[in-house]
């Protein structure tokens, strides 16, 4: 992307064993550049991270830093050009936090391993641009969290190098603390040029510290971009499953403002059949998936929005090719999955001659006893591409379901 | 840390005048005593320094034949111990952790008794035991970390794993030796009980390179220790080589454990103990660390058979069973002690 960019990834797949965690991932952070990570529990971040700072080969495409392949350099000719700040260590046995930032300088040292003068006024340094010069001599395991995350982020500026990856760096610190983290990552791109790759839970706090933002889902990359851009209302459904209200702040950022939903959690074993459609099923589907109901989902067409979200949260669904109309193979396996389970949820997609099956799928589990739940958050008439025919089926149906105005008034209805 | 790196300097001063005091006081102790001053003329007098002082020839019989020998094999098998047992402590992560847990003790031990039952006690000079418990060593340590790799990788809690269960195999078969073995058990029994005299400068010919080697080449991972206790992800982040460190520690430490054993039998406590004493007066780093157990675990093995042989003089207890019977209390003490400074409560 930029013409100096220090760490670049370029279509990267890597996993465990033969489990993929990441696919083809591409991304680069340029010099001078502060790019956040997000993206749900299990999405890849940590493993991103492991890929680009030597931990974790990957399986296909190409890591670069600042030009070289870290995998075919040494160790710690890898390790001055990468620094990485894991979420905590815990040393086996009692170190100093200044015999903890010293070990920062390794990379740099000769065979014999002796510090000079030079590595100690680095650790000097690096333990006081994070505040912790005064529990120098204290050992590592008597420090509180918070302390011990930044005498590793001072072992991290000991290394020296120009790439620092920061793996939910902010985990144990307090929101003072917090705030000097971020600015100090903003001054070491801004003034010394570093690149920085930080992974973070709070989007807020990404929005206010990073240049631009990649969002990872089920080990792809799926959004990247400036915080105003990738923060969005349709993000957060599509990727987390959460209804937030989002808006600029004071500063031009977005802020992320979320509640917990009213909504129980669901009875275990509770299944749900999701008919959706450009797009309109996802957020619902990740919102299901996360509250434990078991959720299929069809017919959907390829390509689409929700087919893409329903294989990321690898749930059994049924699938036709893009723009041709469901056919009857498909709508008889998607009544059996109907058949078996506890409700039906119609969303607002919607409704031409390719997908009309659904709502007649919809209205034939009303006739066997199923609860079926209607979102509409909007009149079908603004939907209906069919003549009317649509709008028929959505009324006979309206006239058995429970009607929902939106995505939490449907999980509220089903739970 | 200025003041650190001269607290550090002393302490090793401290440990050297330690270990040369220990020397000239096992020189001197015994059933003819020999004074410090006599003790310094004779040496200087051997390496070409001095005159022939004026004392009795049994004097001399006793220091060069009996004494330095044995003192000197302390300190050459207490330095490997000690270095061994710092090295598969941090190599592990594990205070457990100590030069048998390779399996190293239990294979010499097999590789002694086997010349033994075969009769073979005198062969070169009566080395053939000390060649033959190496052996059993080293190849015990090879087959153990045979087991525990995987590729170019080492899985270090699999090491550990094989290396029980390999050493309570070859115990095993050393058990079904010893209750065939008829007449030799006596002898067996005192090879297995580990010892210090009657080995002679023999031993310490065959020993003393290796392990000055293997010392010194401890020192030459000790930052790799210090980034390994971090964790080994930590440490690779930081450009440690993993499987070169492994390997390399592993053979370093084996190496150690298998000199000891050779010479001395089995004499447990000094691997385990020294490191974890010395942590607490030096610290953690394995840079300052492993000089200092060098220092300290040749004077507390020197000092542990000067009680061994003079205790109930003139019969002699084990050695090991002094390491345990002075280094187990005393490392109780600190342990509780530590625990207790660490809760607040002293």
């Amino acid at each position: 992307m930029s013409p100096e960019a220090l760490l670049e990834l370029r279509g990267v797949t890597a996993g465990y064993g033969v489990r993929s965690v990441l696919s083809d991932v591409t991304l680069s952070v340029g010099a001078g550049e502060v790019v956040g990570l997000v993206g749900p529990n299990g999405s890849g971040k940590t493993t991103l991270v492991r890929v680009a700072s030597r931990t974790l080969r990957p399986s296909a495409g190409e890591v670069l830093v600042a030009g070289h392949d870290p995998y075919r350099l040494s160790g710690s000719q890898a390790a001055r050009l990468v620094a990485v700040v894991p979420q905590d260590v815990a040393p086996a046995f009692s170190f100093t936090a200044l015999e903890v930032t010293l070990m920062g300088r390794s990379p740099h040292l000769s065979r014999w391993g002796s510090s000079d003068p030079e590595d100690w006024a680095v650790a000097r340094r690096a333990m006081a641009a994070v505040g912790v010069q005064h529990l120098a001599d204290r050992p590592l395991e008597e420090l509180s969290g918070g302390e011990r995350q930044r005498v590793v982020l001072a072992q991290a500026l000991a290394q020296d190098a120009p790439v620092l990856l920061l793996d939910e760096p902010t985990t144990h610190l307090d929101l003072r603390h917090v705030l000097d983290l971020l600015s100090l990552v903003r001054v070491l791109a801004e003034r010394d040029g570093r690149a920085v790759l930080a992974v973070f839970h709070d989007l807020n706090l990404a929005a206010s510290a990073c240049d631009r933002v990649a969002v990872l889902d089920g080990g792809r990359l799926v959004l990247l971009g400036r915080p105003e851009e990738v923060l969005t209302h349709v993000m957060l459904l599509d990727v987390y499953g959460v209804e937030a209200d989002v808006r600029p702040g004071p500063r031009g950022r977005p802020t992320v403002d979320v509640e917990p939903p009213r909504a129980a959690a669901a009875p275990l074993g509770r299944h749900a059949h999701v008919i959706g459609g450009a797009g309109r099923g996802a957020g619902l589907m990740r919102m299901l998936v996360e509250r434990g109901f078991e959720v299929t989902a069809g017919v959907l067409h390829a390509t689409d929005t929700d087919d893409d979200v329903a294989a990321r949260l690898n749930l059994e669904r049924i699938t036709v090719p893009p723009f041709s109309d469901v056919d009857e193979e498909s709508v008889s396996a998607c009544r059996s999955l109907i058949a078996r389970a506890d409700v039906v949820v119609v969303c607002d997609a919607p409704y031409g001659p390719g997908n009309l099956a659904n709502l007649e799928l919809a209205l034939e589990a009303t006739e066997s006893g199923t609860p079926v739940v209607l979102v509409e958050p909007s009149p079908i008439g603004s939907r209906d591409f069919t003549d009317g025919r649509a709008s028929e089926l959505w009324e006979r149906l309206r006239a058995r379901a429970e009607v929902a105005g939106g995505y939490e008034g449907a999980v509220a209805a089903i739970g | 840390m200025r003041l650190g790196a001269r607290r550090q300097r002393r302490a090793l001063v401290l440990l050297a005048l330690a270990l040369a005091g220990s020397v000239i006081v096992a020189l001197g102790v015994g059933a003819v005593s020999v004074s410090p001053a006599e003790s310094l003329r004779l040496v200087g007098w051997k390496l070409g320094l001095l005159d022939r002082p004026g004392v009795p020839p049994s004097t001399e019989v006793i220091l060069f034949a009996l004494r330095l020998p044995r003192v000197l094999l302390a300190a050459f098998v207490g330095a490997a111990l000690a270095t061994s047992g710092a090295v598969f402590q941090g190599l592990f992560r594990n205070p457990l952790a100590d030069p048998a847990i390779v399996g190293v003790s239990s294979g010499a031990a097999l590789g002694a008794i086997a010349v033994i039952v075969l009769g073979g006690a005198g062969i070169l000079g009566g080395t053939a035991i000390t060649v033959a418990a190496f052996a059993g060593a080293l190849l015990t340590a090879l087959l153990v970390y045979r087991l525990a790799r995987v590729g170019p990788s080492v899985h270090v809690a699999t090491l550990l794993l094989a290396g029980v269960a390999v050493a309570a195999v070859v115990s095993a078969a050393i058990s079904i030796v010893m209750s065939l073995s008829g007449e030799q058990i006596r002898s067996i029994y005192f090879w297995l009980l580990g010892g210090l005299g009657a080995r002679g400068w023999r031993s310490i010919a065959i020993v003393a390179p290796p392990i000055l080697i293997a010392v010194v080449g401890a020192w030459l991972v000790a930052g790799d220790l210090n980034l390994v206790a971090l964790g080994e992800e930590r440490a690779a982040q930081l450009g440690v080589d993993l499987d070169r460190f492994k390997r390399r520690s592993t053979a370093l430490g084996a190496l150690l454990a298998a000199c000891a054993v050779s010479v001395a039998g089995v004499i447990g406590f000094v691997g385990l103990m020294t490191p974890h004493v010395l942590r607490l007066i030096v610290g953690a780093d394995h840079r300052r660390l492993l000089p200092a157990v060098a220092l300290a675990g040749p004077t507390f093995l020197i000092l542990a058979d000067l009680v061994a042989r003079t205790a109930i003089a003139p019969e002699e207890l084990p050695v090991g069973v002094v390491t345990a019977l002075l280094g187990g209390p005393f490392f109780l003490w600190l342990l509780r002690r530590e625990r207790r400074r660490a809760a607040g409560v002293a």
